[in-house]
């Protein structure tokens, strides 16, 4: 999957894009409007990280540039300024999603496995991970085809553990996803520890191998086995 | 009292004094001259007597038309005197005021008082006659000053009152621009050029506070942004030990309420300076119902009954942002604040959103719940925001909200 990502700030392209590499995608990256036009109009990319705060010109006008020369490809905004107006026009404009600054990376590359997904499989949309699947389209999962009921909560953690695997995740990761902006520090990470508690037994209980592992002081693992 | 009504009282106190002062002068001036003319007469007329007996060797004869010269014999000389006196007059057959002088003359060794006098009634009418006409026009001259005084004091000052409206109606945040109105008086023009100074240098100021917010908040969230994911990427290392992952989780803690301290105090200041102004309504009722599980689920983890009534369809004009803020906060801190196994309430009606919950009495002064940067008992994870961003909001809407602790529950009521 090719990556294009357009952020001024240095310090930030490379984090994310060393996060992207590692996570098996191709990722480039550019840091001003003239570069990323130049980019567009020449590659065709699945997903555009657009940061719409670049000094040389408003981002949100590289959204409807990426949409009249390569509509297929996936937008997601990310924007230091926390403007609910600059979200709206972003959505408007035809960007799939968008996220504020300080987001932790492992919801980046969440969100960019959601918008690959809607955008480029139209058949069955189905994730497989070892003896677990997961039709996206029913939101089921089964453990080697036997179903497993799970909460919304435990389905949406399970995903993002998988989108995220053999990474490291922080609880604080897990808490902004899992509640996005009403995410208050220690409160709910006790309430992470319970999801997971429950998450691990329902998929166990159906004779899955344990992939839910802690780091201890760091947060959870998904994939050891 | 109004300035107009000033004006014209003074104009009247003072037209009416000066009148006023002007006729009793007059009346006065008059009134004396006419008696100086008369005594002089008659003392002419006392002379031409005293020559006459003295050159025709006898008294004069009383004349029936004369109404001057009696004579009458007295034991001895008298002094002048001159008097005011009624006399009955054939005549006119009523009595009438005359001015008299008696003297005394002597005659053939004898000395007789004699009186001469002088009608006055004539002068009497035509003094009367004088003032009321001098009267009658002053009160005219009174009117039309007083009134041309009115008009007057309208017409000059209707640049001011013009001024004084648009000011009324003019709200520095929507800023339509000031009509002020055209005017040749000096002074009102000063006033008008010095209005639109002040509002350029109003409006520049809150140009710049609003596009210091968004700055603020560009700069300081980029550099989290950076920390948090090298906190991320650090911990991904296989190298680390077990106590420096645990505080590498610190500071990405430390991190997390870096980020949560400066979106609050950016909101804070935003809706400080009214940079929300919607008049939408949102349905208060509904929102309550759509957080309605997430914030289920949280409460039932620390086995607290949570019992939340939204109402029906209550709407309320407030930016949706704020009214979830609202509700968040005070939930939050509800959650935070009630013991395990606690029970609390949530109730939504047209004019008022209830919060209350069991739990411990606060530890302090229950005013300073709603200040900055209080907390009841500290916690790291509490910015001691969350209560003062309720309140600002609702000073900024005209709403209110108040907090009171009652057969041990903490009750929170935003009115709207």
């Amino acid at each position: 999957m090719k990556i294009l990502l357009v952020e001024d700030e240095p310090a930030l392209s490379k984090q994310i894009t060393q996060y992207l590499s590692g996570s098996g995608y191709l990722c480039e990256y550019v840091s001003a409007f003239g570069a990323a036009s130049e980019k567009i109009s020449e590659y065709a990319y699945d997903c555009i990280i657009l940061d719409i705060g670049l000094p040389d010109g408003n981002g949100l006008q590289l959204v409807n540039e990426i949409k009249k020369v390569q509509p297929k490809s996936g937008i997601i905004i990310i924007s230091a300024k926390n403007s609910v107006e600059d979200k709206i026009s972003g959505l408007d404009l035809g960007a799939d999603d968008y996220l504020s600054k300080p987001f932790s990376i492992a919801e980046l590359n969440s969100r960019i496995k959601s918008v690959l997904r809607r955008k480029l499989f139209d058949g069955t949309n189905q994730i497989v991970y070892n003896e677990i699947a997961i039709n996206l389209d029913e939101k089921q999962v089964t453990v080697s085809g036997n179903p497993v009921v799970l909460t919304k909560k435990e389905y949406d953690l399970l995903l993002f553990f998988i989108a995220n695997k053999r990474r490291v995740i922080t609880k604080s990761s897990i808490a902004e996803h899992l509640w996005g902006d009403n995410a208050d520090s220690l409160d709910s990470f006790d309430f992470i520890y319970t999801h997971i508690k429950n998450l691990r037994k329902k998929l166990l209980d159906k004779g899955c191998a344990d992939y839910i592992g802690t780091v201890y002081g760091a947060g959870y693992k998904f994939g050891i086995s | 009292m109004k300035l107009l009504t000033k004006t014209s009282l003074v104009y009247i106190i003072i037209t009416l004094l000066v009148f006023g002062g002007g006729t009793v002068f007059f009346y006065q001036s008059l009134k004396s001259i006419i008696k100086e003319e008369a005594d002089e007469n008659l003392t002419l007329k006392k002379e031409q007597l005293i020559n006459y007996i003295s050159t025709e060797k006898k008294l004069p004869e009383n004349s029936p038309f004369s109404d001057v010269t009696t004579f009458t014999e007295i034991p001895k000389a008298m002094p002048d005197i001159i008097h005011d006196t009624l006399l009955y007059n054939k005549t006119e057959n009523e009595t009438l005021p005359y001015r008299e002088l008696v003297f005394s003359v002597m005659h053939e060794g004898k000395i007789y008082s004699c009186a001469v006098r002088k009608a006055m009634f004539e002068s009497d009418d035509l003094i009367e006659t004088i003032l009321n006409t001098f009267g009658i026009i002053s009160a005219i001259l009174v009117l039309v000053l007083i009134g041309t005084g009115i008009v007057l004091s309208k017409m000059l000052w209707k640049p001011f009152f013009v001024t004084l409206t648009q000011l009324r109606e003019y709200d520095t945040e929507t800023n339509n621009s000031l009509k002020l109105p055209e005017t040749k008086t000096t002074e009102f023009r000063e006033l008008n050029e010095t209005i639109v100074l002040m509002n350029d240098k109003i409006q520049s100021g809150i140009r710049n506070l609003k596009s210091f917010s968004e700055n603020a908040s560009h700069e300081i969230q980029t550099p989290l942004a950076i920390i948090q994911n090298s906190i991320e990427n650090l911990l991904q290392s296989e190298a680390l030990t077990e106590s420096q992952a645990i505080q590498i989780s610190e500071l990405n803690k430390t991190v997390l309420r870096l980020k949560n301290l400066t979106q609050t105090l950016l909101l804070l200041t935003k809706i400080e300076n009214n940079q929300f102004t919607t008049t939408d309504k949102i349905n208060f009722s509904q929102l309550i119902a759509d957080k309605k599980e997430y914030w289920e689920e949280l409460f039932s983890l620390k086995n607290i009954a949570l019992s939340i009534d939204s109402g029906t369809n209550i709407k309320i004009v407030l930016e949706p942002l704020l009214a979830e803020t609202i509700v968040s906060n005070l939930l939050s801190n509800a959650l935070k604040y009630t013991e395990t196994g606690g029970e609390a309430t949530v109730k939504l009606s047209a004019e008022c959103l209830e919060i209350s919950n069991t739990g411990n009495p606060v530890a302090t002064n229950p005013e300073k719940l709603f200040e900055r940067f209080y907390k009841g008992h500290t916690r790291a994870d509490s910015t001691g925001l969350g209560l003062a961003l309720v309140k600002q909001i609702a000073l900024s809407n005209k709403h209110r909200i108040e907090y009171e602790y009652k057969n041990k529950r903490h009750y929170f009521s935003y009115y709207f």
